[in-house]
């Protein structure tokens, strides 16, 4: 995206306020990986929260907010409603390790002293 | 099920990759696409005429139908909202494109983002209700005083880019002098009315910044001319000046203002070598000189009234051209010029009264002892016309006499 104007660079919308474009900013400064990101965010935090005429003049220097609104995205399916049994719910599943032919014991250890479940230290 | 919401989303995700295509071919891929919210100019125009079929062409590979809705012919009929996406689009196009790479093209985009800009300071009312709402503090006062500021920033911006480029002769100083220039295309652009406070406040800003500007390469030239005098009589080096000088006023795109300062500078110099009877270099600098002075004859000669405080200093610089061509009918020609542009000059009247007396005694010279009478003729009509001119012409005493031989003598002068 190319832009030096914080309002577009950090996608904040003018007319949400001081509030809004703080909180946005505080976001963005959590999620910063370097200092210098960091240092941006703040400088241009500054720049819109503390200089109000500079704020305007970013404001009428980003494009406005004017596309078509989106609407609701779909909703996500429903999950099946009926808790009834059907014949293909008691069918036992094949098992991977009898198809791959492979006669795996599996040891009998107690969690506590399972080694994979252990501590490094 | 395909929903409208789906449609709506499908849209501005072609608007988003439409508006990026459109800034790629209008910045020759110099820029990073902009922000997608800028996909709100294409929305704008997909609702006008022909907008859709511009946008899909623009999706398949073809963006120049797109590229000319965004150049309107006059921004005052457009919406606020598509002529502030087109002011912002404008300025950004001009700001990644390199300015010595496609100078035509960034003065294009400068005028189209100016003339937006003009025509929402015009309008107000979206600009004004924009930064109330952003100002956030319920000051009408403040937010129309920054909504000022912010529109003149754009030219602000380019004068002080330009600024420092001025004597070096630098693109960006040159594009801020032909942005300022060209404010009457700009005015064109926005459609609105001459005498509407927005045009009104452009021109004569534009005209003091403009100024602003050519003032940084006249202090340069007048700072050296002052040093050169300091150091004694004008010449070679004096000469040297004013070719800068020239070289300046071709820079400038020939600025009338320039080739003012430079006849008015020359004058001084001209007469000071004229004085001291020094030809070789005063000849030179006529010659240095001749095209600024052509050009703001040519703009007397087009418009005497505006350029009336030019006339008689103009003329001059005519004569002392005159006085130094080498070939007489080229002196006469250059004289009699001088005398149309200014017909009080004193000096050329006096200068093209002994060029015609001349000319009258080498006609007489030159007369065969057979079919002479059409020169004597030209002889007589040119010693009439020398004291009509200038009646103490030294040469016109030998003339008469000469004429009276010939059997062709003045009539007696009308008294006064």
């Amino acid at each position: 995206m190319s832009t030096d104007n914080p309002f577009e660079r950090y996608d904040l919308d003018p007319r949400e306020g001081v509030a809004a474009i703080t909180e946005a900013l505080k976001e963005a400064i959590e999620d910063a990986e370097t200092e210098a990101e960091r240092q941006a965010i703040r400088e241009a935090w500054q720049a819109l929260t503390l200089h109000p005429r500079r704020r305007v003049e970013l404001a009428l220097q980003a494009h406005p907010e004017t596309r078509p609104p989106l609407g609701r995205p779909p909703r996500p399916p429903k999950p099946r409603a009926s808790a009834e049994l059907e014949a293909r719910d008691l069918v036992t599943l094949p098992s991977a390790r009898q198809a791959l032919g492979l006669a795996l014991e599996l040891p009998d250890v107690p969690l506590e002293d399972d080694p994979f479940l252990a501590d490094d230290d | 099920m395909w929903r409208a919401e789906d449609q709506a989303l499908l849209r501005r995700l072609e608007d988003e990759r439409a508006t990026e295509q459109l800034f790629a071919a209008l910045t020759h891929d110099h820029a990073p696409p902009p922000h997608p919210r800028a996909s709100g100019l294409l929305a704008a125009l997909r609702a006008m005429p022909g907008g859709e079929d511009a946008i899909a062409a623009c999706l398949d590979g073809d963006p120049r139908t797109l590229i000319a809705r965004t150049r309107p012919e006059r921004y005052a009929e457009l919406d606020p909202v598509l002529v502030h996406h087109l002011a912002l689009l404008h300025e950004r196009v001009a700001a990644h494109l390199d300015v010595e790479g496609a100078p035509r093209e960034v003065l294009s985009a400068t005028l189209h983002a100016l003339a937006a800009w003009r025509v929402l300071a015009h309008e107000r009312a979206y600009l004004d209700a924009l930064a109330l709402a952003v100002a956030d503090e319920g000051d009408e006062a403040f937010a129309r005083q920054a909504v000022r500021d912010a529109i003149d920033a754009p030219l602000r911006r380019l004068v002080d880019r330009g600024r420092p480029g001025v004597v070096a002769r630098t693109a960006e100083a040159q594009l801020a002098l032909r942005v300022l220039d060209r404010i009457p295309r700009v005015l064109a652009l926005t459609g609105l009315p001459d005498d509407a406070p927005a045009a009104i406040e452009l021109r004569t800003r534009a005209r003091a910044l403009r100024l602003e500007l050519l003032d940084v390469g006249f202090e340069a030239l007048r700072q050296q001319l002052d040093e050169d005098k300091a150091r004694g009589e004008p010449g070679a080096t004096t000469n040297e000046i004013f070719a800068v000088g020239v070289a300046f006023w071709r820079w400038a795109d020939e600025a009338d203002e320039v080739a003012r300062f430079l006849i008015d500078h020359a004058l001084r110099v001209s007469w000071d070598l004229y004085n001291a009877r020094r030809w070789q270099p005063l000849g030179q600098l006529c010659r240095v000189l001749e095209p600024p002075v052509d050009a703001c004859v040519r703009a007397i000669e087009g418009d005497k009234l505006a350029n009336l405080a030019y006339t008689a200093r103009a003329a001059q610089m005519l004569v002392f051209r005159s006085e130094m061509e080498p070939h007489l009918p080229r002196q006469i020609a250059i004289a009699e010029r001088a005398i149309a542009l200014c017909p009080t000059h004193r000096n050329g009247k006096l200068v093209l009264a002994d060029l015609l007396a001349l000319r009258a005694l080498r006609t007489l010279r030159n007369i065969p002892l057979i079919g002479g009478q059409r020169l004597l003729q030209e002889a007589h009509g040119d010693a009439l016309r020398a004291r009509e001119l200038w009646p103490d012409t030294p040469r016109l005493v030998e003339l008469s006499d000469r004429l009276r031989q010939k059997g062709h003598p003045l009539p007696p002068e009308a008294s006064t």
